[in-house]
């Protein structure tokens, strides 16, 4: 079975900017074993030489928009739906860098 | 010299972000001005919300092929975007879109010119597309928040990224202002570093001479002017060098030079940052550029400063400095060309720009656009030496007179009568005044009797009695004849 | 119930041009429907009766003027992950719980532009993660046959298929990502298709995985998702990866068919031992009935079908984990104030997604990270390119496919939630067909013996949507 660590758990959650409890961690530990035991499969086939499918359009080019500026939705109303906003400004906990 | 210790050296490689100058941003239809009220240039696609898709601008696309093309670069013919995933605030959807490993710029190279007149190629490994990203201000109002504007979120960006090839602070110097030339020239990027629209990281790492494994970088990030650079490079190279003589060991991460202090200084380490979990963004196809494109955009472009400089060169016999100072910004190059319009002498007009009006510009320490006499001014005043209209030593009067005033050079001579004598019969009576005089009878003897220099008195003479403004070349002359 | 309810969207439109029945009464009725189910059923996250009146008023005064559109006066569900102006939109989350979008998705824009009526917001498996609608932050929702076993209408759209079943809107949209409009319309009885990739703009709909997700119609009948698919699709430059493809007259040309001499492939993976008996009898006499009309019935191969399900639970997660970073509780949607910047951010997050979508974003962000990439994402980028191929090879020797939605009949509510393997299994036969990106179709079969509805799946290669809407009208008309 396909080993996840704790402290593996533990970091995808800090790269996905979520909290678990110490009973959940165990779950996603268990859990992370069944998954990355099942998806293992995949190592079993022959894919040398063969070119990974980003896209289900293939040989497209993606398409350009010219450089025009358009109409757009007023800051009230995009900003209708935040949590907090000042003077125009998205407020948000203090940054330090 | 920039190391104390001379048994190491140092070695740099550059990154550059070139802010684009087109109207709108790189994936969405929003206006990429700056200085509008924050998040009025910031659209739903800006702000990420839900089910918001990207689009890529045609504009910023063809920049960069301009850019490849100005330093020979190979222009992918299939360049991907990926996801740069992690979270700030100034990063609506938890990702940057840029280029990892198939950028639409390849290798290319530059030559600068240094200090001492010798030329060093610099290889450029890349240049590739991305976004920027929006504004936090942590000095507004309560002191336990930031604010975010997201107008800036999703300029289009172009990073140029270098091999390790600097050595020395005035290579990066000369390199840097060697690109924003480039970006200027080809009308892409304004190249104002003080306003961050080209913002220079220095990865530098120190070695001892003679080793050929690279030392641990760190990576100056922001630095805003080209004297910051030299001071940032020098302080964090011989900081390097002390750690390892001291027997430490340099931590690769990343530092901003504090300007102020003097110093640089590490960004508080965020964890498992560069575990940036980059994958093709599946929002976007692959963009494919065709030949057809690349030559299209070819027949477009501008003469290059490398061009220009010799051409200036070739066509008017400029010496390779001179070429080299007035090609060195578009602003310069474009200045020169204006004063050469109204003052036809190539050399002439190059000197006056080079050695009069930037001697002024360094004692005011003024920027070229700021310049108290404009290009069609200082090229009326070379116009007025090469009609005669006034001597060379006349011209620095009125020169000094423009510096003061900003007035046209025509309206000064007239207001002073600085018109130059060119009048055989006003200048004539002059000179014999001056030959009758005691003094100048005396003297006429000596230079008879073979005291060439003495004319030089007589000249003098003349021209104080005329206040300059006879033409020195024809009192020459007329005094040779008629003190024979 | 009122019988008017009962009506397909083609029968409807008939009668409002005939101004037999009025848009309003028609709206009405569907409203009191709901009213008086969504306790029971809970199709429904959001009610839109104030709207939904006054839109119908409009639609009754341009049928009077003759300026009737496609969808004039019909009365549609939405899936709450398309954003529609004004009304709340939540993907099923906590996260988006009081989210209402100052904009319209292309797919709803383009429904509205045909006079479609949007009598609400349709349950779903939050944020489309989950087969079975347990995963909603609002509720679980039921399957109206055999409303007092408790069964799952299937999921994602699991809120759009039981409100089709249950006469509780006309038709309604879906989405599919990897099996979420087949699966629950073949759990519920009705038709469910997913068009070629590329098809229908992706713009205003709340991503999942974005080169997987496409746009879905559901009805109960297919001519309806016929005309319901040809009223929204179509290109749209807001979406980087839609086609420029022309736009057919799907429900015009919806009997151009012969039956007679039309190829079906059968491939043989997907009638192997892991697949319920009853539901392998149910398609294998709908194919029996093909072949008395003529078809062709070829045996095909698709060897890579196995590995379907584990590409897309790399790819799938992958794409949602950055897709769904923008929630951060910053901009909009659910904040929880923590000690400090990275606090908040967690805390918002943890609280804004159930534990399924929690448990994918740490599965993508895996697959990603360094280390793991290229035994992960990588490998899975290249076995979806042997899939896709699969297919090709298949279209080379057959017109459509034929196999059975789901391995499985229509399973109790909690019966897999614990155990993740089982219930990504379920979505075994429909997941190839969407990492290819071809277009498919999940169309009413029959019944077992018990009375549970099983689903034939038809395939098609890729922007033959019109043939795999024909071939489902015909295994449609079988059933008669
Ligand atoms: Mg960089
Ligand atoms: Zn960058």
């Amino acid at each position: 079975m396909s080993e996840v660590d704790i402290k593996t758990v533990e970091k995808l959650a800090r790269l996905s900017q979520l909290d678990f409890n110490e009973e959940e961690k165990a779950t996603l530990q268990n859990e992370f074993g069944k998954i990355f035991d099942f998806v293992s499969q995949l190592q079993e086939v022959d894919t040398e030489n063969v070119e990974g499918m980003t896209s289900v359009v293939k040989n497209a080019s993606t398409p350009q928009r010219q450089d025009n500026p358009q109409n757009q939705i007023s800051r009230d109303n995009l900003q209708s739906n935040a949590p907090s906003t000042e003077m125009g400004f998205f407020v948000v906990p203090k940054i330090m860098d | 010299m920039t190391l104390y210790n001379k048994d190491y050296e140092i070695v740099m490689g550059l990154e550059i972000h070139a802010q684009l100058k087109t109207k709108t941003k790189l994936f969405s239809t929003s206006i990429a001005n700056f200085g509008a009220e924050p998040n009025t240039q910031a659209n739903a696609v800006d702000l990420a919300m839900p089910g918001m898709l990207p689009v890529l601008n045609t504009e910023a696309v063809t920049s960069a092929i301009k850019f490849g093309l100005a330093i020979n670069a190979e222009i992918a013919p299939v360049s991907v975007f990926s996801r740069k995933n992690y979270f700030y605030p100034d990063l609506p959807k938890g990702y940057q879109i840029s280029q990892f490993d198939l950028p639409t710029v390849g290798k290319g190279v530059l030559d600068v010119t240094l200090e001492d007149g010798s030329t060093k190629t610099i290889r450029i490994e890349r240049a590739h597309l991305e976004e920027d990203a929006g504004k936090s201000v942590h000095d507004l109002g309560s002191n336990s928040v930031s604010h975010v504007d997201l107008n800036r979120a999703g300029v289009p960006l172009l990073e140029i990224v270098s091999f390790p090839d600097f050595r020395t602070p005035e290579e990066v110097a000369a390199y840097v202002k060697k690109l924003r030339a480039i970006v200027q020239y080809i009308d892409i990027c304004d190249g104002d570093m003080s306003q961050g629209s080209m913002r220079c990281d220095v990865n530098v790492s120190v070695r001892k001479k003679g080793e050929h494994k690279l030392g641990t970088r760190r990576e100056i990030k922001n630095v805003n002017s080209i004297k910051n650079i030299i001071k940032a490079i020098t302080y964090e190279a011989n900081h390097q060098v002390d750690i390892i003589e001291n027997g430490g060991e340099v931590q690769q991460e990343t530092i901003l030079w504090d300007p102020d202090a003097g110093v640089t200084r590490s960004m508080r380490s965020k964890e498992d940052a560069h575990d940036y979990r980059y994958f093709p963004d599946p929002d976007i196809l692959p963009l494919r550029i065709s030949d057809e494109r690349i030559e299209a955009i070819k027949a477009t472009m501008p003469e290059l400063p490398e061009q220009k400089k010799a051409r200036l060169m070739a066509d008017y016999e400029l010496s390779a400095y001179d070429a080299e100072v007035i090609t060195s910004s578009k602003e310069t190059a474009d200045f020169y060309e204006e004063v050469l319009e109204a003052g036809k002498d190539a050399k002439l007009c190059a000197n006056w720009l080079i050695v009069e009006l930037f001697a002024i510009l360094n004692k005011q320490d003024l920027e070229l656009h700021e310049t108290p006499v404009s290009a069609k001014q200082l090229g009326e005043l070379v116009g007025l030496i090469v009609d005669k209209t006034i001597s060379g030593k006349i011209a620095k009067t009125v020169f000094e007179e423009m510096v003061a005033t900003s007035k046209d050079p025509k309206v000064i001579v007239e207001e002073k009568g600085l018109v130059q004598i060119t009048d055989t019969s006003a200048i004539e009576p002059i000179i014999d005044e001056v030959i009758a005089s005691d003094l100048g009878q005396a003297n006429a003897e000596k230079f008879r009797n073979g005291a060439d220099r003495i004319l030089g008195w007589f000249v003098g003479q003349v021209m104080q009695k005329t206040q300059g403004k006879a033409n020195p070349a024809m009192v020459n002359e007329i005094l040779k004849e008629k003190l024979k | 119930m009122n019988d008017i309810l009962k009506l397909t969207i083609t029968e409807l439109i008939e009668k409002l041009k005939t101004r037999e029945l009025r848009s309003v009464d028609v709206t009405k009725a569907a409203l009191e429907r709901i009213k008086e189910r969504n306790d029971s059923i809970n199709a429904y996250i959001t009610i839109c009766e104030e709207t939904a009146l006054k839109q119908a008023e409009i639609s009754d005064q341009k049928l009077d003027d003759g300026e009737a559109g496609m969808l004039e006066g019909v009365p549609l569900g939405i899936k709450d992950l398309f954003c529609t102006k004004g009304i709340k939109t939540t993907a099923a989350s906590k996260m988006l719980a009081d989210f209402i979008p100052p904009y319209e998705s292309t797919v709803t824009q383009n429904l509205l532009d045909e006079g479609a009526i949007f009598l609400g917001k349709l349950n779903m498996d939050q944020f489309a993660m989950g087969g079975s609608g347990e995963t909603s932050a609002f509720g679980d929702t039921i399957n109206p046959i055999k409303e007092e076993e408790k069964l799952t209408a299937g999921g994602s759209s699991s809120g759009s298929a039981a409100a089709l079943a249950d006469f509780q809107c006309f038709g309604a949209t879906g989405s599919d990502t990897g099996g979420s409009v087949r699966q629950p319309a073949s759990f519920t009885n009705t038709v469910g298709f997913r068009p070629t990739y590329g098809r229908c703009s992706r713009f205003g709909m709340v991503s999942f995985a974005s080169s997987l997700d496409q746009a879905g119609f559901m009805a109960r009948s297919v001519e309806d998702t016929a005309l319901m698919f040809r009223a929204a699709s179509g290109f749209d430059e807001k979406d980087s990866t839609s086609a420029d493809v022309a736009v057919e007259a799907y429900d015009e040309i919806i009997n151009d068919l012969e039956v007679k001499g039309l190829k079906i492939g059968l491939p043989k993976e997907y009638f192997v031992d892991g697949v319920d008996q009853k539901v392998k009898d149910v398609i294998n006499a709908k194919v029996e009935q093909f072949k008395a009309a003529g078809a062709e019935i070829v045996e095909i191969s698709l060897p890579h079908t196995k590995y379907a399900v584990p590409t897309y639970y790399i790819v799938a997660p992958a794409e949602a984990a950055a897709n769904l970073s923008r929630y951060d509780g910053m901009r909009y949607g659910l904040r929880v104030e923590g000690e400090n910047l990275s606090d908040t951010y967690a805390k918002s997050r943890s609280a804004g997604f159930g534990w399924e979508v929690k448990r994918r974003i740490m599965v993508g962000n895996y697959v990603l990270s360094s280390g793991y990439y290229d035994a992960y994402y990588s490998k899975a980028q290249k076995v979806r390119s042997l899939l896709s191929l699969d297919f090709e090879k298949a279209f080379e020797q057959v017109d459509v496919i034929f196999a059975p939605t789901t391995p499985e009949l229509p399973f109790e509510l909690g019966g897999k939630i614990d155990d993740p393997i089982a219930m990504y299994l379920c979505d075994i036969f429909t997941v190839s067909s969407a990492l290819a990106g071809i277009p498919c179709i999940s169309v009413p079969a029959g019944f077992t013996p018990e009375g549970l509805p099983v689903g034939l799946q038809i395939l098609g290669k890729a922007f033959d949507d019109a043939k795999v809407l024909q071939a489902a009208k015909k295994a449609e008309d079988m059933n008669k």
